[in-house]
């Protein structure tokens, strides 16, 4: 119940960046999707009037281009941007909330769960609206092209494969899980890196510059194995291999950041 | 409850979200079924793909065995771990093991069992050879660098020798063939006589160390080897400049290993599907009767096998698999040394109007 409170109260306090970015990220798309489907429009007519048949337009066309993937691009940064300052915001102004917040009884560990929680959902989140909205603007686009006539090829089915956002799109639950723990992972290292930095930062000045070398020399370790022993290894080995050095590091991360929350930190 | 309503909006929208995915990403994929008449035996460990050529379906072939059809390369990555694990056990890895990590590499599969020749760091040749895929044995020729430097076409057995035909420095009209002697670890090259066509590779040599359902156990003693032979032809662009390509040839082609040259068999005519097993090169020509020429003596004989039209041919170990399009799925016929020993059909099960007005390609491994 104290870590559902706590997520609750984080989740409160980026309420609005969160709404902005969601509001952003819709007018993006949409704002395109009809600029898109304009000069879609234009660029029909006037090869209609020259004589030339054979044009067609594909869902594709449009999540391909550079803005939206732009968006997308966006939407990623932001939360990339966000597992850092969900601790940094803690740490700012005179009085710095992070003190009352490492005096609270519930123990520090609640803390670091609240906040991955948190940062989860918030992704999950930005899932859930897009897949929405892509089913919306797909309705859109094909209403659009089906009014005004112009020949639409392929299905929503075959666009959603398409490059990056396979990934949104996974084709069995077990995927979904896979590529939500791969996500929970980059989290997780940015989460690290920001306690192996704090919980430096009154003792050196280059505790910035530590905390990324520590977190990128625990992932480099086990990919450097992975990539050697590579070609000596079949497809299920590989993925064995590559199970362990992510439960090692997931495990290593852990530990770390426990440590440098309860043990180092200080304000 | 006041506290958590951040926590229980968020979670809505998720599922929302989520429910949203569950609808929009399910694909509505044609399920199609093989309806084997006669002889169930020869279909037990084959597939049959199908492949349409529409944007408006996802971009995935399907898979149709006896249990039914499925899409090719899709599935959870626990399925494809567990369908790879079934295809390779222990008992087969340590030669494709030895394999994977030589970095440019042929495989071809003789009646002595499995053979690879391949390049291990800048200047050494490395040739593999294993009974029963268990036990590896591995030579190693130092000093091969004229020959790793090369383009290569293929190897074979004659002889008792492991034979390499290859480009001289990659110059594409310089053929030359290596001949290692695997007791002293030496190697000598000749160049060859190509009889005016060019040799774009030997037929049974693969590039991958993934099993191929069409390579075929081959004898060690032939004195003549399949090969592909090519011509180079000169192009223009719509610009106007010119390039050449090298182009297939159409037709059977043979290196005598003996005589150190290219062999014309039969020039010009379209073949539908060649197979190169034991001492014999296999081809259904598009009458539908199969040439098979002894690959000893060069003798041809002929017989027929596809009696009307003739669809597609696939050659699985000796098996002919013949398939041909109907207006809805596909008639599939096996012949065995000219006979026919199982028929059978594939066809989209429910919407089958949706499905006939596209084009459909089948493929059989």
């Amino acid at each position: 119940m104290n870590v559902l409170k706590l997520i609750s109260w984080e989740l409160d306090r980026v309420k609005k960046s969160y709404l902005i970015l969601v509001g952003i990220l819709l007018l993006l798309q949409f704002g395109w999707l009809g600029a898109f489907l304009w000069r879609q429009n234009a660029t029909y007519e006037e090869m209609r009037l020259e004589g030339m048949t054979g044009y067609t337009v594909s869902f594709i066309n449009y999540i391909g281009s550079t803005i939206f993937t732009l968006s997308v691009g966006v939407a990623i940064v932001a939360m990339i941007f966000f597992s850092v300052w969900i601790w940094y915001r803690d740490f700012q102004g005179r009085g710095m909330f992070m003190m009352r917040l490492l005096t609270i009884p519930t123990g520090r560990m609640e803390l670091f769960v609240a906040k991955f929680v948190t940062v989860m959902m918030l992704i999950l989140g930005l899932f859930a609206i897009q897949w929405m909205a892509l089913f919306l603007q797909y309705q859109l686009f094909s209403a659009w092209l089906n009014a005004k006539m112009i020949p639409l090829q392929g299905s929503f089915e075959r666009a959603i494969q398409f490059d990056y956002l396979a990934m949104m799109y996974p084709e069995s639950g077990f995927n979904f899980l896979v590529h939500q723990v791969l996500i929970a992972f980059v989290v997780l290292a940015l989460f690290t890196f920001v306690l192996v930095e704090r919980g430096l930062w009154q003792r050196t000045l280059w505790s910035p510059f530590l905390a990324i070398c520590v977190v990128s020399g625990l992932i480099a370790l086990p990919t450097f194995l992975i990539i050697y022993f590579d070609r000596y290894l079949f497809m299920d080995e590989q993925i064995g291999l590559f199970g362990l050095a992510l439960i090692g590091m997931v495990f290593g991360l852990t530990l770390l950041s426990r440590r440098f929350l309860s043990k180092k930190m200080s304000v | 409850m006041k506290r958590i309503v951040n926590v229980v909006a968020l979670g809505v929208i998720i599922t929302v979200g989520l429910a949203t995915y569950a609808v929009s990403g399910t694909e509505k994929e044609t399920d199609w079924s093989l309806q084997v008449e006669s002889n169930k035996k020869v279909w037990e460990n084959r597939i049959v793909q199908v492949a349409k050529d529409s944007m408006d379906q996802p971009y995935t072939h399907i898979n149709v065995t006896l249990n039914g059809s499925t899409p090719s390369n899709k599935g959870s990555y626990f399925k494809q771990l567990l369908d790879f694990q079934a295809n390779f056990g222990e008992d087969s890895r340590s030669f494709k093991r030895a394999l994977k990590q030589l970095d440019y590499a042929q495989r071809i599969w003789t009646t002595d069992g499995e053979m690879a020749i391949g390049q291990k760091d800048r200047d050494t040749l490395v040739l593999l050879k294993s009974k029963d895929g268990k036990e590896v044995d591995v030579t190693e020729f130092k000093q091969a660098r004229e020959i790793l430097e090369s383009g290569w076409k293929g190897f074979y057995v004659y002889d008792g020798k492991v034979h390499l035909l290859y480009d001289q420095n990659y110059e594409t009209t310089n053929h030359h063939v290596a001949t290692f002697d695997e007791s002293t670890k030496t190697f000598v090259t000749q160049k060859i006589d190509r009889s005016k066509t060019l040799i774009g590779g030997v037929v049974g040599a693969e590039w991958s160390w993934y099993p191929s359902a069409y390579q075929g156990q081959v004898a060690t003693d032939n004195r003549y080897i399949p090969i592909r032979a090519t011509a180079l032809e000169t192009l223009q662009e719509d610009t106007g400049e010119e390039y050449t390509s090298e182009m297939d040839l159409p037709g059977l082609f043979v290196y005598d290993a003996k005589e150190n040259k290219v062999v014309t068999v039969n020039q010009s005519e379209e073949l539908k599907g060649t197979l190169f097993k034991d001492q014999e090169y296999r081809a259904i020509r598009s009458d539908g009767t199969e040439l098979i020429i002894d690959l000893n003596s060069l003798e041809q004989t002929t017989r027929q096998v596809i009696q009307g039209a003739v669809g597609s041919i696939t050659y699985i170990d000796q098996l002919v698999y013949h398939v041909l399009p109907k207006k809805e799925g596909a008639m599939l016929e096996v012949y065995d040394e000219g006979e026919m020993v199982s028929r059978a059909s594939i066809k989209a099960e429910g919407d089958s109007g949706q499905t006939s007005n596209q084009p459909v390609h089948y493929y059989v491994y």
